[in-house]
């Protein structure tokens, strides 16, 4: 029976904390897609990204205390029983008031857009072209410096 | 074509001194400006300045120094895409009073616009349509009182103010007069009345002011209606 080299783990420096980030899309395809370019350099980032297909789910692991929640506005269009972006923005503003909501949403609708911003999220945007590259600046800008405005 | 700075009339340069609040539009459709400038004159206890751009606007700004703004998005009707749009003002506006109450009132369904609008602390947005007036009248109403709210936060500081000054005044004649009756207690009460009011006149005192090149220029009561 092989021993296992001893390792003193009191010298052994910790791993850098990695900020927990959510993306929550009932869209399997757009939130693999979407974790997939975030996770891309995982090793150069301090985040790390939790993917999450229904509001319920995200809900249920905010005990691991996101640094910024990405969220879809329609998340129940087969399921009218499942939560919606509204209720999950009322949800985890009664738990955590502090932390980032960035709506991407494909609904061009301004009424949308007004809702959630009263509701006090972070930002609102579309899922075109530039969302990818956008979500990873604000991400960025949200974990280095914390909220700007 | 030049529209003009249109409603202070002859009493204009006395407008700060009334107790009206003061509500600014800017706004370049001349239908909607009237209508908005009807509509908010039925309110009894403010004064509404209609402007046709934002240029126009700010050079009256310290003049009017209006508590309350109504913007419009696009603001280049005579195709002039120098002007500026209502984001610019909103910004320039903000970054000399970040409490300033400001209402965006606009046709663009654009959501990229309403939200650059709202994160650079607009109240509100409204959309151009047929509820558009009656959701206008219902949010100025609520800045209206807003703005009465904090009107009467200023003048009790000040009250304040001019009491601990008093307060303090006598005090430091009485320790001086060296009277027999100011004792430790009398010392100390005059140390922190005058800390207060010392603390207050510095934090009321930092005021900004925006650079507008034509700012120099003094508006008389005939310059209203050119």
């Amino acid at each position: 029976m092989q021993t296992q080299p001893q390792t003193d783990h009191s010298m052994k420096l910790l791993p850098p904390r990695k900020y927990p980030v959510f993306i929550v899309d009932d869209d399997e395809s757009y939130l693999a897609a979407l974790g997939f370019r975030l996770m891309k350099d995982d090793a150069h980032h301090n985040y790390k990204i939790y993917c999450y297909s229904s509001g319920e789910e995200a809900i249920h692991h905010l005990n691991l205390e996101p640094k910024v929640i990405i969220l879809d506005y329609y998340l129940n269009p087969k399921d009218p029983e499942a939560m919606s972006g509204l209720d999950v923005i009322r949800k985890v503003r009664m738990v955590h008031p502090e932390i980032p909501i960035v709506i991407l949403s494909g609904q061009h609708n301004i009424n949308i857009a007004l809702e959630t911003l009263h509701q006090g999220v972070y930002t609102y945007l579309l899922k075109d072209r530039t969302a990818l590259s956008k979500v990873e600046q604000i991400i960025r800008a949200l974990i280095h410096e914390g909220p700007l405005s | 074509m030049k529209t003009a700075v249109r409603s202070p009339g002859e009493d204009s340069v006395a407008v700060k001194n009334t107790d009206d609040i003061r509500i600014a539009v800017v706004e370049d459709d001349p239908m909607f400006r009237h209508a908005v400038e009807y509509y908010l004159k039925k309110i009894p206890g403010n004064r509404v300045f209609a402007f046709s751009s934002g240029e126009e606007c700010f050079r009256h700004y310290h003049q009017l120094d209006p508590e309350i703004i109504i913007l419009d998005y696009k603001l280049d009707d005579r195709e002039d895409h120098r002007a500026m749009n209502g984001l610019d003002i909103l910004s320039e506006v903000k970054s000399v009073d970040p409490a300033k109450e400001v209402l965006f009132v606009s046709g663009q369904e654009n959501v990229d616009i309403a939200t650059a609008a709202i994160k650079g602390g607009a109240s509100a947005y409204i959309l151009k349509d047929d509820l558009a007036m009656n959701k206008l009248m219902d949010e100025v109403r609520a800045m209206l009182f807003n703005v009465r709210h904090r009107r009467e936060e200023v003048r009790n500081s000040k009250r304040l103010i001019a009491l601990c000054t008093f307060a303090g005044f006598i005090f430091l004649i009485a320790y001086l007069g060296g009277y027999g009756w100011f004792t430790l207690p009398m010392k100390i009460l005059f140390a922190v009345t005058g800390t207060i009011a010392a603390l207050l006149l510095l934090t009321n005192r930092s005021k900004k002011k925006m650079h507008i090149a034509s700012e120099d220029k003094t508006v008389k009561p005939g310059d209203w209606l050119d």
